[in-house]
């Protein structure tokens, strides 16, 4: 009898089931792992009957280049170390001379090390770099030189670096930057994929996918912050406002990116029209290759801003209000608020918020696909990004394998954002 | 401490706002942009208001002075102006006034047209005939500049008919392609004539003045021998050059400036004749010593043929113009007090009584006009001759299937015919109209023997037009050759006879196009003045035909032209969504609608029924595997559609279900997110009443649909409207799946419409606006579920 019931159970669960089963089993289960399959075999318009097997074939063409890099991947990794390293004992002299004058205590050998270094390294810079050609080994030794000099090291330079990453990071970028604009050189990781991704199509998609994320996402969630505090802390207008910051993420992509076209019209636009009250002459938006991804990038903060905004309203609104009424009775300003209670508090969600962009914005298509009339870009391939590319290679060039390879590398990236959100979402969760 | 708390909530109001505006900037103009008439669209800087919402509205125009041609070809299909490519060589009739529109032409209201300034306007019944033949023999016999004496002369050839002398002469002077009195066309050529005088003078002056007739002989009187030290002294002096440099720069100062040099012609005239009474040595002589002495004739002669006559002759062309103008003016002897006409549009039910009546009494022979009739009848007044030349192709190839062919020779066999009428319309539109009479009667006799219709063709008219004859009859001309290739049919002279009534049909279009086009166009006159007879408006290139009353138009051809368009409240309506309704018929939005909301009212049904029945599951109900399913089914919520597409177009394509719509609901019925949703929240509902139900006897269909669905339904609600929404805003599914018109969504159609209308952003704009309005609106009254749903997907 209680046999009888558990199968009954069983059953009717299964029967209720049933439907969601079957289509996601012939339209999700069975394609992600077809897509896999079908990415180890060369089937295109040449080959629909018989597909061949070409094991990782698909993957090796993607990062295929038409002509070979102008120098070495190595030599760009060592002309960056250079770079990197200039910058990191830049940052030691920095933390050095802070905690000279803040605590009063001159460490005299490792100034005269670090700065010494950092002297020379300066010289080097700027007399030898910008004149070698693919050359690496002069530096390479220079910096072999001076990183030996750290294996007689044994307890840290600088005790007062310990746990300020972010500062080190920020201030290491800068000098990193700096110190690449200072002393200028053809040599470089970044220069390297820069020649490297006009010959090859993917590798300019991903190049165009990551310069959308970089600009997008930072942008998108500081904005939609401030609009989430904004709308958080005032008491009326609060439906107009919500609505109306909301209402470009519910219409149609499609509509938007041919109102957004018309805007960044370069003679009658919008918005060179509102440029010019600035002095700035007009720009061509949608005809400069240059501007082709900031442009896609700004129509996208424009109609995800709402949206991030209203999942940072959620998060705030959760935040419970003793919190607050404790800070005010130890006196605590606005500011002191915002830092030590809405962020920390908040903190799921930008990271939520953050992840779900990073995904979201790797997948940009329609936008190109519509601003710029079903061409990628003005030209060159200027807005290529991955998603226009996998559509290409499958739908126009009918490349099934190659695309199904891309869509995978397309998925491994996003799966590692994924993974990142879950493993630092376990950490910050508990917080709460 | 108040009071700075309120200044900052100010501020913030007012970022927030700021902000907010810049949100729905795009919207508005969007909008802004829809309501816009075309030429209002693409100015600089930008204008956040339209013309069409006004019930006034001023459109410039002009009188039209190109060369007057019969028909308005730009109002007339391609088929249609082959049908009357026959009677392109009539000539404008000669009382006909046509005035452009150049801002867009309004399609409704009521017009007001205005010649002149407002004021009475003057013009003339009849011409003094003895005073214009005076006029025209003096301008004749002036001596022009070469460059312009052609064109002056073609004027002579009009001198029997003042009327459509002085037309030409208004087009040569001022208002033709190249007039003469175009201000750069004419300071260049003074400026070239004064130069090569000027180097002429240099060159023949000192030669002139050592000339041996200017030797002082004995016998010379006092006055002779003064005359022949004057010439002398006028030769050797740079008087010639002085003058020349004055009159160069004066000459430039014209080339500036908006028109001819009408205007201005007083100050030119004036300056050249202050030129010439210093340098015409033959007037100066005249005037100091009354006669030129006999001896310095030759000099003088010589002197005026080489340097000051061509100088002249650009007076010439003033005093022309001035003597001409005169008259013109003089001749207009009746005054219009009121020359402003009020028209306006015919309403359809009249448009169609007119048709039929015109058609009815025309020379339409009855069979076609009663075709005519019924389709006007069936409300193809529209676009009726496209309509009625369909009806007879088609009973021209019904007739082709009674003879017995089959549908592929029928249509092989339209072909030739077509084609072979086409050549003869040509050849019949070169003809006078008694040799038309006698190619009809031919074509009548010989349709059943090509044969012989192709030798009598070329006999009758070959000479004439050997080009036309050539590829119709020639030797191997296209009535013989397909002729012979008819030969393979049975009943081959039957076929051929049909060549009759095909040719009988284009007679009929002809003569309807004719008819049509003299009523489709007219307007209804509310007021004008008697002389006005009819007016037709062609909305499509915005020119208006006034026909007056036996009077020549050349007496309004210098008039300026005021015209305002009013409109009433529903026609100003009508005006604001004019591009919406064109953006509407431009591609088949409706069928893009239908299949939108079909597929998104679909999908999100069955989504919703599948995705409460796998949440009750998921939540209630406990069976193996349930956690490992459920994981898998929230797993799939991170995989990125686009890994699926290659797959699943494959799927598609192996289910045959291209361009259907299963396509386009069957891959999407099914959304974890929705089970997921749905399944938290059903989670909330305590087991104890799915247990109350089981013992009240109530199945776990019935307990789920009557207790379950009805305590979550906001969140199923909110569910709904996000699958909703995604389902009308998809895109590159859709774009993937359908490649014909009658399957796509809306998204994908706009975006087609995009890539057809171009640059036309009033339509766009107006296209995007009903595209994203059914979303904005259930958006604006359904926003709590949705700022819930999307708070919700943070909070998981």
């Amino acid at each position: 009898m209680r046999n009888r019931m558990k199968t009954m159970e069983n059953i009717s669960g299964y029967l209720f089931l049933l439907p969601s089963l079957v289509i996601m089993s012939i339209f999700v289960f069975w394609p992600v792992g077809y897509s896999f399959y079908l990415s180890f075999f060369n089937w295109d318009y040449a080959h629909i009957k018989s597909p061949q097997f070409i094991g990782l074939s698909n993957y090796a063409q993607l990062f295929q280049l038409l002509s070979p890099p102008p120098y070495s991947f190595l030599y760009a990794l060592i002309y960056d170390a250079f770079y990197i390293s200039l910058a990191i004992f830049i940052v030691f002299s920095i933390f050095l001379l802070a905690e000279a004058i803040v605590q009063r205590h001159i460490k005299i050998l490792d100034m005269i090390y670090i700065f010494g270094v950092t002297i020379v390294e300066l010289i080097f810079a700027k007399m030898v770099i910008g004149n070698l050609k693919a050359d690496p080994y002069p530096v390479f030794a220079f910096l072999l030189a001076v990183s030996l000099l750290f294996l007689f090291r044994k307890r840290d330079f600088v005790v007062n670096m310990k746990g300020r990453f972010l500062i080190i990071f920020l201030i290491g970028g800068a000098a990193y930057l700096a110190l690449r604009f200072g002393f200028p050189s053809q040599y470089g990781i970044y220069q390297w994929l820069n020649a490297v991704k006009e010959n090859s199509d993917f590798i300019k998609s991903m190049w165009n996918t990551a310069y959308y994320v970089i600009l997008y996402v930072p942008a998108d969630i500081i904005l939609a912050l401030f609009v989430a505090l904004l709308l958080n802390r005032l008491k009326f207008f609060k439906a107009f406002l919500r609505t109306s910051y909301f209402m470009p993420f519910v219409t149609s992509i499609v509509a938007i990116s041919l109102v957004w076209q018309w805007l960044y019209n370069d003679q009658f636009g919008l918005i060179n029209y509102f440029l010019s009250f600035f002095g700035i002459m007009p720009v061509e938006w949608l005809k400069n290759e240059v501007w082709t991804i900031p442009t896609i990038a700004i129509m996208s903060i424009w109609k995800t801003i709402g949206y991030n905004a209203i999942i940072f309203l959620a998060g705030l609104q959760s935040i419970d209000k003793s919190y607050y009424e404790a800070a005010d009775i130890d006196g605590a300003t606005n500011s002191q608020k915002l830092t030590y209670i809405t962020w920390p508090l908040l903190s799921p969600m930008t990271f939520f918020v953050l992840i779900v962009s990073v995904i979201g914005a790797f997948k940009v298509f329609t936008e190109v696909y519509v601003l710029y009339q079903a061409v990628p870009g003005p030209y060159n391939n200027s807005g290529l990004t991955i998603v226009y590319y996998i559509f290409q290679t499958f739908y126009t060039n009918q490349e099934m394998g190659l695309a199904s390879a891309a869509a995978y590398i397309l998925f491994a990236i996003i799966l590692v954002f994924t993974l990142i959100q879950f493993r630092m979402g376990k950490k910050r969760v508990e917080y709460l | 401490m108040k009071i700075k708390g309120t200044i900052i909530e100010v501020i913030l109001y007012v970022i927030v706002f700021a902000g907010a505006a810049m949100m729905l900037m795009p919207f508005i103009w969007m909008v802004v942009t829809s309501l816009k008439l075309p030429e209002e669209v693409q100015i600089f800087p930008p204008t956040w208001g339209t013309v069409n919402a006004l019930s006034e509205r001023t459109i410039s125009a002009g009188i039209d002075h190109s060369t007057y041609s019969s028909q308005n070809y730009a109002a007339l299909s391609l088929q249609q102006f082959l049908n009357i490519g026959g009677q392109s060589n009539s000539q404008e009739a000669p009382n006909i006034l046509t005035v452009n529109f150049a801002g867009t032409p309004p399609i409704r209201g009521m017009i007001h047209l205005t010649l002149g300034n407002g004021g009475p306007i003057k013009y003339a019944t009849s011409i003094n005939m003895s005073k214009a033949e005076t006029l025209i023999s003096t301008v004749d016999s002036m001596i022009y500049p070469l460059n312009y004496q052609t064109q002056i002369k073609e004027l002579q050839s009009l001198a029997q008919n003042p009327d459509e002398y002085m037309k030409a002469f208004l087009n040569i002077f001022r208002y033709g392609s190249k007039p003469i009195l175009a201000r750069m066309d004419f300071t260049k050529n003074f400026s070239d004539s004064l130069n090569s005088a000027t180097t002429t003078a240099k060159m023949f002056m000192p030669v002139l003045s050592n000339n041996p007739a200017l030797s002082i002989g004995s016998q010379d009187s006092s006055s002779t021998i003064a005359q022949k030290k004057f010439v002398k002294d006028f030769l050797t002096s740079n008087t010639f050059f002085v003058a020349s440099q004055v009159l160069l720069p004066k000459i430039m100062t014209f080339k500036k400036g908006i028109g001819t040099l009408v205007p201005d012609l007083p100050q030119l005239e004036k300056a050249i004749n202050e030129f010439l009474q210093k340098v015409d040595l033959h007037s100066i002589l005249i005037a100091r010593f009354g006669s030129v002495d006999p001896s310095l004739n030759m000099i003088v002669k010589f002197y005026g043929q080489r340097i000051t006559d061509p100088i002249m002759g650009y007076l010439d062309i003033i005093k022309a113009y001035n003597e001409i103008n005169a008259f013109y003016t003089s001749s207009m002897n009746v005054t219009l007090s009121d020359p402003e006409m009020i028209f306006t549009f015919y309403s359809p039910k009249e448009m169609e009584q007119m048709l039929e009546s015109s058609i009815k009494s025309s020379k339409i022979p009855g069979n076609y006009a009663d075709m005519a009739v019924n389709l006007i009848n069936e409300g193809k007044s529209s676009n009726l001759i496209d309509s009625f030349i369909n009806k007879t192709n088609a009973n021209l190839k019904s007739q082709l299937l009674l003879i017995g062919l089959n549908q592929e020779q029928v249509d092989s066999t339209f072909r030739g015919i077509s084609g072979v009428v086409t050549n003869m319309k040509i050849l019949y539109g070169l003809l006078s109209v008694n040799d038309q009479q006698t190619l009809n009667k031919m074509i009548l006799k010989y349709s059943s023997d090509w044969n012989t219709l192709s030798q009598n063709i070329s006999d009758v008219f070959g000479s004439e037009h050997p080009n036309t004859v050539g590829i119709l009859s020639g030797s191997n001309g296209q009535l013989s050759y397909i002729s012979s290739g008819f030969s393979a049919y049975k009943n081959s002279s039957e076929v051929e006879s049909a060549l009759s009534m095909a040719w009988e049909n284009s007679l009929a279009i002809t003569q309807l196009t004719n008819v049509y086009n003299n009523v489709y166009y007219r307007m209804k006159i509310v007021k004008a003045p008697s002389i006005i007879s009819e007016i037709q408006y062609f909305p499509s290139n915005g020119s208006t035909k006034i026909f007056l009353n036996g009077i020549n138009s050349v007496w309004f051809l210098t008039l300026p032209v005021r015209v305002v368009a009013h409109f009433n409240f529903s026609q100003i309506f009508a005006n604001l969504f004019e591009n919406y309704v064109e953006a509407w018929n431009a591609a088949p939005f409706l069928r893009y609608y239908i299949n939108t909301v079909f597929v998104a009212v679909v999908t999100t049904f069955l989504n919703i029924v599948f995705g409460v029945m796998a949440a009750f599951a998921f939540s209630k109900l406990k069976f193996v595997g349930r956690d490992f399913l459920f994981m898998l089914f929230l797993a799939t919520m991170m995989i990125p559609g686009e890994v699926l597409l290659v797959p699943n177009f494959i799927t598609i394509v192996h289910f045959g279900w291209i361009n259907t719509y299963y396509a386009l609901i069957i891959p999407w019925i099914v959304s974890a997110f929705v089970i997921f949703l749905i399944r938290q929240n059903f989670m909330t509902v305590p087991d104890e009443l799915l247990d109350a139900a089981k013992i009240d006897g109530a199945s776990k269909w019935r307990f789920l649909w009557t207790v379950m669905v009805p305590l979550s339904r906001p969140i199923i609600i909110t569910g709904a409207l996000l699958n909703f929404v995604g389902s009308w805003n998809a895109f590159l599914w859709v774009l993937i799946v359908t490649n014909e018109p009658s399957m796509r969504t809306l998204p994908v159609g706009l975006q087609n419409f995009s890539s057809n209308a171009g640059t036309i952003y009033n339509q766009l704009m107006a296209a995007s606006t009903f595209t994203m309005l059914p979303i904005v609106i259930l958006f604006l009254f359904a926003q709590r579920y949705f700022i819930e749903g999307i708070a919700r997907t943070g909070i998981k």
